[in-house]
């Protein structure tokens, strides 16, 4: 089937949730540009990122951004709509205030429209995380979501609008030299 | 007469590290951009960039910072690392806006590497400063940096993790 060239602007090679030209939600929801170690506090809960690709890229890595205090353990994934793609599966965290990276993976995405998604089962672990304007609505109205009680992250997910008050840094890159 | 199309472009007419990545800059930089000593002889850094449509490009620059020292190198790589276009090796010199003169080229849509190295540790560039997520920061833009044995920006990038602040280059339409 004839499937139309691909236009505008091509995909970042790591998609982040502050990849300006990737995500882009995260950082228009901002209240302060700084990122701070922010304790997750709700233990199983799990956030859900939008983004959109344009093209078909395999991803190799998917990487957390820790910050003072690495407690528990972690699950990174990707969604399309309800549904888990892949995830890394349980990892505990570790290497305070460095990038985490979940080496060994495949994940093939063709373009569309997806979440990226973080778990964790500790309410101490920190991550590097912007603060979101209050009750969270800067990120639900860019489509973030949210889900309690999703540790390891389920498929499908049960997702409500996003009215966490802050937004990790974490993401999934196609290169292996991270 | 025959028709002409207007040359209508939607990519900035210099791109590089101050359009595409800003807003992450302006988030984990807080030092902003200022003069940084290159960290070390004949170091290339690696730094991704999108071009969203076919365009002409007069050369690849970079920002030199409070002192021109030693030569430069810059060239601009496809997605799988094999280099495009070069300004050759080069001396560094002036401040700020450096952009050797090469032959026009163009480019289509993709997704590129732009490299730069320096000779020496006395050049400097200006660049982004104080990452406030840690050593890593570099790595959350795919930036990648290459040991060389000279100043020549080499065929083929073999590029390793880095934690190098991001020096301020790119590429200028015609």
């Amino acid at each position: 089937m004839y499937a139309a060239p691909p236009t505008g602007m091509p995909d970042p090679f790591f998609i982040h949730t502050f990849t300006d030209d990737g995500v882009g939600g995260p950082i228009i929801s901002l209240n302060a540009q700084a990122l701070t170690s922010t304790a997750w506090g709700t233990a199983n809960l799990a956030l859900f990122i939008p983004f959109t690709i344009t093209e078909r890229h395999t991803y190799v890595r998917a990487c957390v951004c820790n910050g003072a205090t690495v407690a528990g353990n972690f699950d990174v994934g990707v969604y399309r709509g309800t549904a888990r793609l892949f995830s890394t599966g349980t990892t505990a965290q570790a290497g305070v205030s460095q990038m985490q990276v979940v080496t060994g993976l495949s994940w093939t995405l063709d373009p569309g429209d997806y979440y990226l998604a973080l778990a964790t089962n500790s309410t101490t672990a920190t991550f590097m995380c912007g603060n979101i304007a209050s009750g969270g609505y800067g990120m639900a109205v860019t489509g973030g979501k949210q889900q309690t009680t999703a540790f390891v992250l389920p498929n499908p997910a049960t997702l409500a609008n996003y009215a966490t008050v802050f937004v990790p840094l974490f993401g999934i890159f196609e290169k292996t030299w991270v | 007469m025959s028709y002409s199309p207007p040359d209508y472009h939607f990519d900035p007419k210099s791109i590089g590290i101050m359009s595409l990545n800003y807003l992450e800059m302006k988030i984990v930089y807080s030092g902003n951009h200022a003069s940084m000593a290159w960290p070390a002889n004949n170091l290339a850094i690696y730094f991704p960039i999108c071009l969203s449509e076919k365009a002409s490009f007069a050369g690849l620059w970079w920002a030199v910072g409070s002192t021109a020292s030693g030569n430069a190198c810059m060239g601009i790589y496809d997605e799988g690392g094999n280099r495009l276009q070069q300004t050759g090796i080069v001396a560094q010199s002036g401040t700020g806006l450096q952009l050797p003169a090469m032959t026009a080229f163009q480019l289509p849509r993709g997704r590129y590497w732009l490299g730069l190295v320096l000779s020496t540790t006395a050049g400097t560039v200006r660049g982004w400063s104080s990452p406030t997520i840690g050593t890593d920061t570099a790595k959350w833009f795919a930036m990648a940096e290459e040991t060389l044995g000279s100043t020549q920006i080499p065929a083929t990038m073999t590029p390793v993790a880095t934690s190098r602040n991001p020096p301020i280059m790119g590429l200028m339409r015609v």
